[in-house]
């Protein structure tokens, strides 16, 4: 047998395991994870509907924003401010931080003002994402289950407050694999003040294959790890490496047939063509000066700024599912200070991405999503001008903008505390829901049979909030 | 919902394994062993011959990598080759289940069942001390114990009567669930957690049930209802969960490895002579304000307001953990000053039984110096303790005369002390009343003495006597021996059962209909005779009682999986309903029986499918069997198996001749590149409070599986080649090819370092030919064919005439390529 048709037999054999949806129960289909996605990418999964977005941007603010500060504005706590917050709203609730027994509301200190032909209201803290308001479509009744950092950042991601089911980014990367074989289908950056840690299973595959997963490019160092050849071999003498791993792999697989050995030959080839091609894609010092000032970008530094132009970058090159992370948002106290410092962090890049995808064409098949894994409480953690706000995941903003998204509107409602998602409430399976729909999925049938079930990113939850899509 | 349970007993798993005669075959050459006849009666079924038998350098480096992990060396190598004497492969066999490293491989795959790993997982995720279990696991596999007393000692060490200290160390198995911080109101939402943990690996171990399946609702395809579910909760639902605020965590035990526990005792033993001739207690100083024989409480409470340096001496003897020596200190009704004793009141971050002292330069509120004494004195010996505290400067602590050199300070030291308004107590303290009724010091107390001023040597001792000097010489060296004890994870049992109940949809708040401990209907029965409440030591014997119908099946299976890549069931952990068909029915058990029979003989296992002849065919993929067994389910061939991250790592290692070959002990860090933990924040005061600092030496290039194992940030070597992070139990490990293991591969720093001390490795070897032939025997144990000598030398000669590589670099990029070939990264 030759080798192209060991290949191709073999491809045909593993792509019909993946059609049966029966990858994971241990076939040895997994050993093939490349094999799979190169062949996906050629023939991916069928969508369940024709997609109007073809890629996801992710914009994480890891430590849960303020929504009553941001996006969701609440006149009244300013009236009340000081006042103890009503017994029967809070009652029976445990706050992670907050243990006085009367917790005071306490307003927001940064005015509000409509934008745009839409009217939405935003906050001070973030003019630049204002001027972009009717490009938004603001969700202002999201709610979660849970509240304390990582397992509310691991629902949001993958619908399960435990660690062990694949994200969201995975879930795309397995269902619409990727559209540049050179790069990863899933791309994690991070940025921001480290208060808390970012954990990989944030962006891991849980029980997909492993090749899903996120990958983190680093801002410093190596962009991805271990990218760099040792100082005492060159660019030449690495190809002719390559070349003689191939020649010798190639041999070995005649006398084996082992068409896992063809595998492992274009992926040492791909490593050595992403050598090349990862530095130049995250190289962003040759971008316009323009550009990098629109941005706010500084070649070099960590910031998201960085992160947002390396993001567009990215989409462009046709990276299915781009995360930011911006570290920092966890706000107990010193609200005052440490949102502003934040917001400044990342309100201009913002603005900047969404005009840039705009102006090339991208934002609408482009899906931006902004938000944390919760919000924070309309009363005061602590006094005085110190104060902090503590984790609320009972009601609070995430935006959206791009591929498949209503532009300029408002969805939903918090009560007039801004404590309880209210009006047309949406639960983050529904949110999860929505997203997959946006990438022409539909959450009820797109499963992975794990462990003699069929495990979705909505568990047996979910509506497509049909409002958001345009 | 209730389940149609007598129709669902006919699933084939909960039938109890019966062993049927033999097939028979046609070829009746072929078999080597009972095993084999299985295999062929099938394969003479759809009229397939077997593979040949693989060649001899090909069944050296299987024997060695599935048996112990490592390749063999090539002098091993060549001399398995060069061997043609009949017995030659049966004594391999043999030498290597007797290697110590064979216990280190075979640990592998249990750890990543029992979630083994230096971390405590959640966003914390802090260092645990748990490498005792792994010197447990490992030594108990080379010493080949049971396989029913290695699980039962795993699940209920501590329960077995007269539990040793290995038997409890073993039982950490079930305190590897994840453990969150707790700083919060879901202290109870992450115990519960953390018991749904253990059902699973449970379930997935030794039942190869989907358990979890059914802590929401009852079992979709099992019979298994949910409140069986929370009835076999209920026995796992007994472990103390201790502590508050941050440091929640399950039952400790304190560890002293062997030696040094030897150590311990004969020095123990000769300091209590020693010590009942020392002088302790009878010099008395300068500055002595007060001496009381007994327990008493001075009212006066301006006179022993001592308000700068200060010591105290005391002879005490007591197995309270807790209790007050001297104290003018109440902080609950914020009146503080100074208080001596042992246990730091119960407080959280006090440790039981060691001395400790407080003063607070205010009344009302904290503001001073905490002190903690590292060193046990409840031991319901006699002690003589002093404590000196000079203001502003020092707290100091003195057992037997002997200066506690390792003694916890928090806090700056006050220049004075406040002022309480409580009398001087001894022998009690205060909890809000002007009586000291809290703290009670259980046990003797006398020669209880007070000084306003710091005894630089407040024993009394003559260090100028020989006698005295020994003393001390002794007393410090077990200090030292002392030190080497270490907090490790156990399981524990309340003394009364905690009340279970159904969670209703799972949630810990939700509490259903109270359930009382017990195993699913499905199962064969279990009862206590008394009627007492099951525990986990009556659960465990009754997974080996013999009736058992999975235990040893998934037993067997897992072993199986470990040479032939897959199961005979190839879901693992799933023989339920859903979960795979056995390939070979009657061969599953007919092993299964046979494990048992053996009495659970795991080198046996072993052994019988080693020294089988399907183990021993060539490993050539038969593409005219694509249409007949595409899956190899058969086993025509043997399956090639990509190898797990450990061995990818340490066959590196091990072919550049770096590789330690030493075993046990605590985690290393081999390099991984800076900032790293930084940049996620892993490093974080407050959670993981810890930072990667590179092993230096040795701990460079031990076993991978003495790699610090951090569960959400696992070394990025491992994790790139599969090593599953161990938050939960994993019965199989994905097998991924992506181009990140090309770059590891070739450029992760230990992996070049590897192809250069290969490279220098050679360099000590004749012509090139040679060295050629020699790396490929490292890499391979095999020679190279002319075309791959030819291929190697064109290679080398262009690297030194077109790239112009310095001498000696053709070399390291030969060798790097040699490592790199999918043949090394394979175990064929």
């Amino acid at each position: 047998m030759n080798i192209d048709s060991a290949q191709s037999d073999f491809l045909a054999d593993q792509t019909r395991r993946a059609f049966l949806g029966r990858a994971a129960g241990g076939f040895g289909g997994l050993a093939l994870g490349c094999l799979l996605r190169e062949n996906l990418a050629a023939k991916p999964l069928k969508p369940h509907f024709a997609p109007r977005a073809k890629r996801v941007i992710s914009l994480f603010m890891s430590g849960g924003p303020s929504h009553v500060d941001t996006f969701d504005p609440k006149p009244l706590l300013t009236k009340l401010d000081g006042q103890p917050m009503p017994a029967d709203i809070i009652k029976n609730h445990e706050f992670a931080m907050i243990k006085t027994k009367e917790p005071q509301v306490k307003g927001s200190p940064w005015a509000f003002r409509t934008h745009g032909q839409s009217g939405t209201e935003i906050s001070e803290l973030f003019p630049h994402v204002a001027g972009v308001a009717d490009d938004l479509a603001v969700v202002r009744s999201l709610y979660s289950d849970t509240f304390n950092h990582d397992p509310a950042v691991t629902f949001m991601n993958t619908g399960n407050v435990r660690f062990g089911w694949p994200s969201l980014g995975a879930w795309a990367s397995y269902g619409l694999g990727t559209e540049n074989s050179d790069l990863p289908a899933y791309i994690v950056l991070a940025s921001g003040r480290n208060i808390q840690p970012l954990l990989d299973s944030y962006w891991g595959a849980g029980f997909l294959p492993p090749e899903h997963q996120g990958v983190p490019l680093r801002t410093q160092g190596d962009p991805v790890l271990y990218l760099r050849s040792p100082k005492d071999v060159s660019r030449e003498t690495r190809g002719d490496q390559i070349g003689l791993l191939g020649a010798l792999n190639r041999h070995h697989f005649e006398r084996v047939n082992d068409p896992e050995i063809l595998a492992r030959i274009k992926q040492y080839e791909l490593a050595f063509r992403m050598q090349a091609s990862v530095p130049e894609l995250a190289d962003i010092s040759r971008e316009p000066t323009g550009e990098l000032e629109a941005y706010g970008a500084e070649p070099g530094k960590v910031s998201f700024a960085n992160n947002c132009l390396l993001a567009r970058r990215l989409s462009e090159r046709g990276v299915r599912f781009v995360q930011l992370y911006e570290k920092g948002w966890d706000s107990h106290g010193e609200i005052s200070t440490q949102h502003p410092e934040r917001c400044r962090a990342v309100d201009r890049p913002i603005a900047a991405l969404i005009g840039d995808l705009k102006q090339r064409g991208l934002l609408n098949e482009t899906l931006v999503i902004w938000g944390g894994e919760f919000g924070r409480t309309p009363m005061a953690q602590g006094s005085g001008s110190g104060f902090g706000r503590d984790h609320h995941p009972h009601g609070f903003t995430v935006w959206m903008a791009g591929g498949g998204i209503k532009p300029g509107i408002v969805h939903g409602a918090t009560d007039e505390f801004g404590y309880f998602a209210e009006e047309d409430k949406v639960h983050v399976h529904d949110l999860n829901a929505t997203i997959l729909h946006c990438l022409g999925m539909n959450h009820e049938k797109f499963t992975f049979r794990h462990q003699g079930r069929d495990f979705r990113l909505t568990d047996v939850h979910g509506q497509v909030v049909e409002n958001l899509l345009a | 919902m209730a389940w149609p349970v007598l129709a669902e007993a006919g699933h084939w798993a909960f039938v109890p394994p019966q062993k049927k005669p033999l097939p028979t075959v046609r070829n009746v050459d072929w078999p080597s062993n009972e095993l084999d006849r299985f295999i062929l009666a099938k394969l003479e079924a759809v009229g397939v011959a077997p593979s040949k038998q693989a060649s001899r350098s090909t069944l050296v480096r299987r024997l060695y990598l599935d048996l112990t992990g490592l390749p063999p060396s090539s002098e091993e190598a060549l001399a398995f080759v060069q061997d043609d004497s009949p017995w030659g492969y049966s004594r391999l066999v043999e030498r290597l289940l007797a290697s110590p490293h064979f216990g280190e491989r075979q640990a592998q795959n249990w750890f990543d069942l029992a979630r083994f790993a230096d971390t405590s997982g959640y966003a914390a995720d802090r260092t645990r001390n748990v490498w005792p279990y792994r010197d447990w696991v490992i030594a108990a596999l080379n010493d080949n114990m049971p396989f029913d007393r290695f699980s039962i000692d795993q699940l209920a060490g501590d329960l077995v009567p007269n539990a040793t200290q290995e038997q409890r160390v073993a039982s950490a198995f079930h305190r590897h669930s994840m453990q969150a911080k707790g700083n919060n109101p879901r202290k109870e939402e992450f115990r519960v957690k953390g018991i749904v943990d253990r059902l699973q690996a449970t379930g997935r171990t030794w039942l190869g049930l989907t358990l979890e399946c059914a802590e929401c609702h009852d079992h979709k395809h099992d019979p298994i209802s949910q409140r069986e579910y929370y009835e076999l909760f209920a026995i796992f639902n007994n472990v103390p969960h201790l502590g508050t605020g941050y440091g929640v965590h399950g039952p400790m035990m304190s560890y002293t490895p062997a030696a040094a526990r030897l150590e311990q005792e004969r020095l123990a033993k000769r300091l209590a002579v020693l010590r009942g001739q020392m002088p302790l207690s009878q010099v008395k100083h300068e500055g002595l304000i007060g001496e009381w024989q007994a327990p008493t409480q001075a009212k006066d409470a301006a006179r022993f307001s001592l308000t700068r340096s200060m010591t105290i001496t005391a002879e005490i003897q007591t197995t309270g953990a807790i209790g007050d020596i001297v104290s003018k200190y109440d902080w609950k009704a914020g009146e503080r000053g100074y208080v001596f004793g042992v246990g730091g009141e119960g407080d959280v971050k006090a440790e039981p039984g060691k001395l400790f002292a407080w003063f607070s330069s205010e009344a009302a509120t904290f503001k001073g110096v905490v002190a903690y004494g590292s060193r046990r004195v409840d031991d319901g010996q006699s002690h003589h303790v002093a404590m000196v505290f000079e203001a502003g400067q020092s707290v100091r602590f003195f057992v037997d005369g002997i200066e506690d050199e390792a003694v916890r300070i928090e806090g700056p030291i006050p220049k004075t002390v406040a002022q309480s308004a409580r009398g001087l107590a001894v022998g009690a303290g205060f909890e809000d009343s002007s009586k000291a009724t809290a703290f009670r010091f259980d046990g003797r107390l006398a020669n209880v003495r007070l000084y306003d001023r710091v005894i630089s040597n407040p024993s009394g001792l003559d260090v100028s006597k020989p006698k005295v000097a020994e003393y001390r010489r002794l007393a410090k060296r077990l200090a030292k021996a002392e030190g080497a004890s270490i907090e490790v994870p156990v399981m524990d049992e309340l003394p009364e059962p905690r009340e279970t109940h159904v969670l209703v949809r799972g949630d810990f708040k939700n509490k259903g209909e109270r359930v009382f401990a017990g195993v699913p209907k499905i199962m064969p029965a279990l009862s206590t005779a008394n009627g007492a409440s099951l525990n986990r030591l009556d659960f465990a014997r009754w997974l080996f009682s013999g009736k058992q119908p999975l235990t040893a099946r998934v037993a067997v299976n897992r072993i199986w999986q470990h040479h032939f890549g897959e199961g005979l069931v190839r879901t693992m952990a799933d023989f339920g309903h859903y979960g795979d068909r056995p390939s070979h029915p009657e061969l599953l058990d007919w092993l299964a029986v046979r494990f048992g029979e053996s009495g659970w003989d795991v080198k046996a296992m072993h052994r019988l499918i080693v020294n089988s002849s399907t183990y021993q065919q060539a490993s050539m993929r038969r593409a005219e069997l694509g249409r007949v067994d595409p899956l190899n389910r058969l086993l025509a061939w043997f399956p090639r198996v990509r190898l797990p991250a450990e061995q990818i790592r340490d066959g590196a290692l091990a072919a550049a001749g770096q590789l330690s070959a030493r075993i046990g002990g605590p985690s290393v860090f081999p390099m991984q590149p800076a900032g790293l933990y930084e940049e996620r924040g892993q490093d974080l005061p407050g959670n993981s409070n810890f930072k990667w600092q590179n092993s230096v030496g040795e701990g460079q290039f031990r076993r991978s599986i003495y790699t610090y194992w951090k569960r959400m940030m696992l070394h990025p070597v491992m994790s790139t080649f599969d090593a599953p992070t161990r938050q939960v139990c994993v019965a199989k490990r994905s097998v991924t090819n992506t181009p990140q293991q090309a770059l590891v591969g070739m450029n992760e720093p230990a992996m070049h370092a590897a192809a250069l001390a290969l490279a220098k490795r050679l360099s000590k070897l004749g012509g090139d030919p040679e060295k050629v032939q020699h790396a490929f025997l490292l890499c391979f144990s095999r020679e190279p064919d002319a075309l791959e000598l030819r291929q190697c030398l064109r290679f080398l000669e262009q690297q030194r005439e077109q790239r112009r590589l310095a001498k000696g670099d053709e070399w390291s990029a030969l060798a790097a390529v040699l490592l790199n070939l999918d043949e090394r990264l394979t175990r064929e």
